[in-house]
């Protein structure tokens, strides 16, 4: 899933400061699980940005909604009414929910009021994780199931670099080495011979590096 | 001869080569780069420059190589793949062969979070291994890394640095046979203080026949003081600090700790010589350049073929 | 309004296994609440959502919650989840310059009445010299 997070309490204020009343529109999927962009967290960024305002003197009306899914039309055209009530929209979705409204709503204005940060798992409660870099050409299963691209803080593909250390990586001793991770479980499965064979230079290509991506599936189009 | 250089020349014969290193000037001052490499003319069979090491700028390591060249002291130049893609090491490899570079170094490089652009996107567009085939292709096959041919190819004599210390030790040996497979000349290692567990690493690396296909330089480094050892043992990954060595540096005392550093080099490189299929070693004195003909004379390494 | 005439205006989250029983214990020895103090009844401080404690601050000067010992909880682990909240509201505060200590917790056992007594007096008259929340909506 995409994983999120609020960005500082500051930041949103000063984007919003010029603005009366403003509509917060969360999302109910990826964000609401990693709970950065759910309608709970819609409500207290409300409550919190509301308080701030008050503190100022320069009191703020809000509204609040949290469809489904902000990145599908269907979902956002539910909000119509309260975007066009506002000044502004102040989205807690990612990146591609602030977008559709962009694209749906082409004369409001839209802030971000979360970083989109990565694509991951909830580990554990409260603690999430990168798992895939989207590069469009996975090599998993070179890899025994475990990215280099993201997991690995210089996206290697021949095994470890130098920095390897009790199973950590040299860049943050929080972080797990990969290939220290991917070495275990070639061993485990007994297919360390695998990492014998020297992968050739990636294709980038299909990752954000060929530029914007794009897929059409004309069996589904209507 | 794949690239004609002193130091193939030299490990071809069979000679015990030296190499050393230096850091170029976090300025343009062409003064620094010609004075460090003044001290190890004739103490060193040809120099490593360093490309930006722990992602500090610095001078550009072509540009201060072919000055070194000039002054008729050889370079190693070393290339990461953290700042550039595999257009722009090629464009450079091109220009640093036009310019008389014989020698190149293989490198994965530093993450720029240790460097003093921690903000920069790194590149990595290749890895080492990756880096190290391509660079063959350039002089072999005659070869653009995407297939297209090079009308007047690169001569590189290639090298690779391996970590004997880091983790998974199992499989370090293993990459330094990727490194060999995918078109090494030589490698030199990581600094070595712990000398059992790098002559446990040589025995490995015997064992698969390595020795016998690349020059193997083991990597050493005077140490200044006690607390540089105590650093590097706790605060340096893919660092292996022993504790005598460390405890050697104390006993010596502030005042004694360079002479004692020094000491312990040699002691070092009269160890690691006498390992079968160490092919010389690689002095790494970084901003303290000036210590290497010292070690080289003691080490009774003099004089250099 | 003077800070002799202010009457913060509070919001009392109280687990009905300990802060209730202290609440009683607390009027029978003779203990009257401020007028402004609004008592909330939960089943156990985990219930407590951080919103409620955001919006309390909206409408008021501060927010205590009354929970059960740590290891005491009814629920296991509802009081650590209280106070895990706590702190994250705490962060929004401070992040928007709101004082912390505006929101408080205490821990009680069943039949306190002593310290129900001494932290809620004493809350209050914090609150009395701090002054008056100016994140507050107007009335």
């Amino acid at each position: 899933m995409i994983v999120g997070e609020r960005k500082p309490m500051q930041e949103i204020l000063d984007m919003i400061a010029d603005h009366k009343k403003i509509f917060i529109a969360g999302c109910g999927t990826c964000v609401a699980v990693c709970m950065a962009g759910g309608d709970k967290e819609v409500s207290i960024l409300s409550s919190a940005i509301k308080m701030a305002r008050n503190k100022e003197n320069k009191p703020i009306e809000i509204l609040e909604q949290t469809p489904l899914r902000q990145c599908e039309w269907e979902f956002v055209d539910e909000l119509k009414d309260k975007i066009e009530a506002c000044e502004a929209v102040l989205s807690m979705a990612c990146g591609i929910g602030v977008q559709t409204l962009v694209e749906r709503f082409p004369k409001v204005i839209v802030y971000p009021a979360v970083n989109t940060t990565f694509l991951g798992l909830p580990e554990e409660q409260g603690v999430w994780s990168e798992r895939c870099g989207a590069c469009g050409n996975c090599v998993l299963d070179k890899t025994g199931g475990i990215c280099p691209i993201v997991r690995c803080s210089k996206s290697l593909l021949n095994g470890p670099c130098g920095g390897s250390q009790d199973g950590k990586c040299e860049v943050d001793p929080e972080v797990d080495c990969a290939w220290q991770l991917i070495y275990d479980r070639l061993k485990t499965l007994g297919k360390l011979d695998d990492l014998t064979e020297i992968l050739p230079p990636k294709d980038w290509s299909t990752g954000r590096d060929g530029g914007p991506r794009k897929i059409v599936r004309e069996d589904m189009k209507l | 001869m794949k690239s004609g250089s002193n130091l193939e020349k030299i490990l071809c014969a069979g000679h015990f080569a030296v190499t050393a290193e230096l850091g170029p000037p976090k300025s343009v001052s062409a003064e620094v780069v010609y004075k460090k490499a003044e001290t190890l003319k004739g103490y060193a069979d040809a120099v490593n420059i360093t490309d930006c090491q722990t992602a500090i700028v610095r001078m550009s390591s072509i540009a201060a190589g072919s000055m070194l060249a000039s002054r008729g002291i050889e370079p190693i130049i070393q290339m990461t793949c953290r700042d550039r893609n595999r257009i722009a090491i090629q464009s450079d490899l091109l220009g640093a062969s036009a310019l008389g570079v014989k020698n190149l170094l293989c490198l994965t490089g530093d993450h720029q979070k240790f460097g003093n652009h921690p903000q920069s996107k790194n590149v990595f567009d290749l890895d080492s291994i990756q880096l190290i085939k391509m660079v063959k292709d350039m002089r072999d096959e005659k070869k653009f890394q995407c297939g297209e041919e090079i009308k007047v190819e690169p001569h590189f004599f290639i090298g690779a640095a391996e970590n004997p210390f880091s983790e998974p030790f199992e499989f370090r040996v293993l990459r330094l046979a990727k490194k060999v497979k995918a078109g090494i000349d030589f490698v030199q290692t990581q600094v070595v203080y712990n000398v059992e567990k790098f002559s446990k690493w040589m025995e490995m690396v015997r064992e698969l026949g390595l020795h016998e296909k690349v020059f193997i330089l083991a990597g050493v480094a005077p140490l200044k003081s006690a607390g540089m050892a105590k650093y590097m043992k706790n605060n340096v990954p893919g660092m292996d600090v022993p504790d005598k060595i460390v405890e050697r540096m104390t006993v010596a005392g502030k005042e004694k700790a360079k002479e004692e550093g020094v000491n312990i080099c040699i002691d070092i490189i009269d160890q690691v010589k006498e390992i079968k299929g160490v092919a010389g070693v690689h002095i790494m004195a970084i901003e303290w350049e000036e210590i290497v003909p010292e070690i080289v004379e003691k080490a009774g390494l003099l004089p250099r073929p | 309004m003077t800070k002799r005439d202010f009457k913060p205006k509070i919001t009392v989250f109280y687990c009905e296994h300990s802060g209730l029983l202290s609440a009683d214990m607390a009027i029978k020895s003779g203990f009257v609440y401020p007028e402004s103090v609004r008592m909330i009844k939960v089943p156990c401080s985990g219930k407590i959502e951080s919103i409620h404690i955001m919006r309390a601050l909206e409408e008021g000067d501060g927010v205590v919650i009354y929970a059960c010992h740590k290891e005491a909880c009814q629920f296991l682990r509802g009081n650590l989840r209280a106070e895990a909240r706590l702190a994250y509201i705490k962060n929004i505060l401070k992040e928007i310059s709101i004082e912390e200590e505006r929101v408080q917790m205490y821990y009680l056992s069943p039949s306190n009445g002593v310290k129900f007594t001494r932290t809620l007096s004493t809350f209050y008259e914090d609150l009395k010299s701090l002054g008056p929340n100016a994140g507050r909506a107007e009335e």
